[in-house]
């Protein structure tokens, strides 16, 4: 029988043998659940979805740069692409944390690293575009860019502190970290704040993007403290 | 090279024969006035090299006009619902002809003359635009400032119910927007009070009916949809001043010596820019405008008074 999460006896609990919950759902929708339920509960099927959901914004990004229609400032309208998704990544990566823990789904974490990994992988590519296109125009100043000007100061730091994160992120680092490996990665709460911080401190004309993040940032750690996940020693 | 004089931006011989072309035109309200500039010929005779002309799709569509929205493509978007007509300016303060007038009695006696000037925004980027209107000072001298104004401030339409920005919650600046000049800089020719752009009335997102253009200063100096002037003893309020003072000072000439605190001014980059050719120039002192107005400042320490 499919391991099943606990939200999925409310969603069929016929086909979980439960027979007297009342399902959340009417029956007709069962089947194409249970489909979802197969793929949701396949590491062969979740990660590969993971991964083509994750380079979706890539595509298109690419389909507007291949119809330009990137806009007046194309360099601007790309480094502020590869940011928005670096930050929603980011916290997409928390969320699913806390989705495995407030769903009781303990699989889900599965895809977690694959988010992890794309949200360095946006990190970069943002600096990399920054650096190139907007930036002071050549590499040489990028240093000088991170120096002088805080807001690129915090997020370049952010950048900095989420390699060894990337790094460590394989099955192998975590075996050999053991209770260390979740120590060190609690430093994404951490980046997280110094991300928020990067946003604020770039707004000119509107808050609402660091309001909205802010919140999104301040809802996961809420749930962590309230899970016991923060003040647990590891 | 981009070696640019005050003959490759407004020559004065194509003003002149502008103004014979226009003489007809001058007394127009602004309903009539896109029939009658369409057919307008420009840049006949004007000497090399010269900017290029940024294209007018793009002029109209990456706007900085917050009232609208905060993204680039929102003025567009939203500014159709603005009622520009009627549209009435109340002028006060230091003048012996205060009151309410009317846009047709602002614009009656003015012969419209095109412009091309650079638009050097905050944010380092640029534009070419060729602005039709007429110079500020006219303007004012007909409300006949007294002995007392030193300043004139402007103040932007405050109208929630068509502006959705001015409703937004997380605006970072205060509405109505308001900005000023000194009196000497508001005098000075360069300064413009623009009507229309590329032979035609201003689109609504550009600042329609009227605006302000300040070629020499950061764009976000350069009000738009003007419904107060107001002349003044001393120093008014700016809105990105009172937003972000280290950031945005009153003054706010361009300055390739003075960064923005988060970003560079020394250079910028010339729109429409692809995404391989930044199309990066360098920035000039005063927007490239300085051998015309760097004496209003002589003295002064443009790193205080940034």
């Amino acid at each position: 029988m499919l391991w099943q999460p606990a939200w999925w006896e409310r969603v069929c609990p016929r086909q979980c043998g439960i027979a007297d919950k009342p399902p959340l759902w009417p029956q007709s929708l069962a089947p194409p659940l249970v489909v979802l339920a197969l793929i949701t509960e396949s590491a062969a099927t979740m990660i590969p979805i993971t991964i083509t959901l994750c380079l979706l914004p890539l595509v298109v990004l690419g389909y507007d740069v291949a119809t330009n229609d990137l806009g007046a400032d194309p360099a601007e309208t790309v480094v502020h692409f590869f940011g928005q998704w670096t930050i929603r990544l980011l916290l997409a990566t928390l969320t699913v944390s806390s989705v495995a823990r407030l769903a009781r789904w303990p699989r889900v974490i599965r895809i977690r690293r694959t988010v992890g990994l794309a949200t360095f992988g946006y990190g970069c590519a943002h600096l990399i575009a920054y650096g190139l296109l907007l930036g002071s125009g050549a590499w040489a100043l990028l240093a000088d860019d991170i120096a002088k000007r805080p807001y690129i100061t915090a997020g370049f730091t952010a950048l900095l502190l989420m390699t060894p994160l990337a790094v460590t992120s394989t099955r192998g680092w975590q075996r050999r970290l053991g209770a260390a490996w979740k120590r060190l990665h609690r430093l994404i709460y951490v980046i997280g704040f110094i991300a928020i911080v990067h946003i604020t401190w770039l707004a000119k004309a509107s808050y609402a993007d660091a309001v909205m993040y802010g919140t999104w940032y301040m809802a996961l750690m809420i749930e962590r403290v309230w899970s016991g996940q923060i003040f647990r020693r590891v | 090279m981009r070696d640019l004089s005050w003959s490759d931006v407004t020559p004065e011989t194509v003003y002149l024969r502008r103004r014979q072309l226009l003489a007809g035109a001058a007394a127009m309200s602004v309903a009539p006035l896109a029939a009658a500039l369409a057919p307008l010929e420009f840049r006949a005779d004007r000497t090399p090299p010269v900017d290029e002309v940024t294209p007018e799709p793009i002029a109209s569509s990456y706007n900085n006009f917050y009232e609208f929205g905060t993204d680039k493509a929102a003025p567009k978007k939203h500014a159709a619902q603005l009622t520009t007509d009627p549209w009435s300016v109340e002028v006060s303060g230091e003048v012996a002809k205060p009151g309410r007038y009317d846009l047709a009695d602002i614009l009656k006696p003015h012969v419209l003359e095109e412009r091309i000037y650079r638009l050097r925004c905050v944010e380092a980027w640029s534009m070419v635009i060729p602005w039709i209107g007429f110079p500020l000072g006219d303007l004012l001298r007909r409300f006949e400032p007294t002995a007392d104004a030193r300043y004139v401030a402007f103040t932007t339409l405050y109208r929630p119910s068509e502006m959705p920005g001015q409703r937004s919650l997380w605006s970072g600046i205060e509405f109505p927007y308001v900005e000023g000049l000194r009196l000497d800089e508001a005098y000075h020719p360069l300064a413009l009070i623009a009507v229309g752009m590329y032979g035609k009335v201003l689109p609504n997102q550009n600042g329609a009916p009227l605006r302000l253009v300040v070629p020499w200063k950061y764009g976000f100096k350069s009000i738009k949809s003007i419904v107060k002037v107001r002349l003044t003893k001393r120093q008014p309020r700016t809105t990105w001043n009172e937003s972000a003072p280290r950031e945005y000072g009153f003054y706010a000439n361009v300055n390739p010596d003075v960064d923005h605190p988060r970003w560079s001014q020394k250079s910028e980059r010339r729109l429409p820019s692809s995404l391989f050719d930044q199309n990066r120039i360098p920035t000039l002192p005063f927007n490239g405008y300085g051998d015309e107005v760097a004496r209003l400042y002589a003295g002064m320490d443009l790193r205080k008074y940034y």
